[in-house]
């Protein structure tokens, strides 16, 4: 299919079930829905993070799938919940930046005692941090 | 003496150490009473702990102290005194130890990702956390390598400044709690066995979120700075 610009999806994952998605474009107007093709791909890497995570001892593990040229990078943190980015464009650096900086974030959300780790983030403020730091690190 | 915090935006804050040590004593005076105890605010029973946790928890964050952990975690504690397990006196301070423990041990263990197994997690709590929270590490583990780990500090911090009458745990007796605590002699007396029971919550909130289910159960030594944390382990969620 081709492609004007990256499109990237990003979706946490605590436990078992995704807490947070969000679907980020080039242009300025906000998405919505997720696309449905991101979202089964990203889903069925799941298992791939859970090999990746006991290979490595640090919280980034690069790449763990891909689907055609759309590729799935991951983070895990300590307490196994998951950072899942789905792009199409090479960029490991910027990648391993943006799941650090969305790390500190994620801290300050678990940090609300109302939180558990099945708890949906919907945090208009965590949205636009997202979104921040997608634009500084991968666009 | 101060404590380093974390701030907004990753700006250290710091705390004066003598306002952390009342905060506990508050805490323990309102939330960790046995039921024999005069006062009206120590009740374990939920539907008069949550309207006491109203009115209290102005009283308890007493002086705007911000600390380390985050101030929704006094709110909390009373509601889940009723649901912490087992549901006995003292249990709202264990299950608040517990949150605590489960959000300080996501944000300390940041740095790295996977753990060995269950003795680097306990090495782990022992030097960075212990660090981290009490600015020392622990002297001494112990462990039977078949899920019992025995944690012994000889200068447990948040004991610093008890002293003991008699030994803890009469109820006849009671270790007073030296300079700096403001509290009235005779009313609601402060065992060290209270003032570790949050200790024993956040320890095991800082294994439950790096996957380990535990039981932990403190006891102090005749030399009362020291004290040690019995760790046994239930289940291994790795």
């Amino acid at each position: 299919m081709p492609r004007d610009s990256t499109t990237l999806t990003f979706v946490i994952v605590g436990g078992e079930t995704p807490i947070y998605e969000c679907e980020i474009k080039a242009g300025a107007k906000k998405e919505e829905t997720v696309n449905y093709l991101h979202e089964f791909v990203l889903h069925a890497s799941l298992d791939n993070v859970d090999e990746a995570i006991w290979t490595t001892q640090s919280c980034y593990l690069k790449q763990v799938d891909r689907y055609y040229d759309l590729t799935v990078s991951a983070y895990a943190t300590s307490s196994l919940v998951k950072f899942l980015l789905l792009h199409d464009s090479k960029n490991d650096d910027g990648i391993r930046s943006f799941f650090h900086d969305i790390h500190e974030y994620f801290i300050k959300i678990m940090l609300n005692p109302f939180h558990t780790q099945t708890t949906k983030i919907t945090s208009k403020h965590f949205d636009e941090k997202v979104k921040l730091l997608a634009q500084k690190y991968l666009l | 003496m101060e404590k380093q915090g974390q701030g907004q935006e990753g700006r250290r804050g710091e705390c004066a150490e003598t306002c952390f040590d009342l905060l506990l004593i508050e805490m323990i005076h309102l939330y960790g009473g046995r039921p024999t105890q005069g006062t009206t605010t120590t009740t374990t029973t939920t539907t008069t702990t949550t309207t006491n946790a109203t009115e209290a928890t102005p009283k308890a964050n007493g002086g705007g102290v911000q600390e380390r952990r985050p101030s929704g975690a006094q709110e909390r504690g009373p509601g889940e005194a009723g649901a912490g397990p087992g549901g006995g006196p003292g249990d709202g301070l264990e299950s608040m130890g517990f949150q605590v423990g489960c959000q300080l041990g996501e944000r300390y263990s940041k740095s790295r990702a996977s753990f060995d197994d269950t003795l680097d997690i306990v090495k782990f709590l022992c030097k960075d956390f212990w660090t981290e929270v009490f600015r020392k590490q622990v002297d001494n583990l112990k462990t039977n390598h078949r899920g019992v780990f025995v944690l012994y500090d000889s200068k447990f911090r948040w004991l610093r400044s008890a002293s003991a009458g008699k030994m803890m745990g009469d109820n006849a007796s009671a270790a007073a709690v030296g300079a700096g605590s403001g509290g009235q002699p005779g009313q609601g007396k402060t065992t060290v066995g209270d003032l570790l029971r949050f200790p024993c919550g956040l320890i095991r909130g800082v294994l439950f979120t790096l996957g380990i289910k535990a039981v932990v159960s403190a006891d102090v030594a005749s030399s009362l700075p020291a004290c040690s944390f019995t760790v046994k382990i239930q289940q291994q969620a790795k």
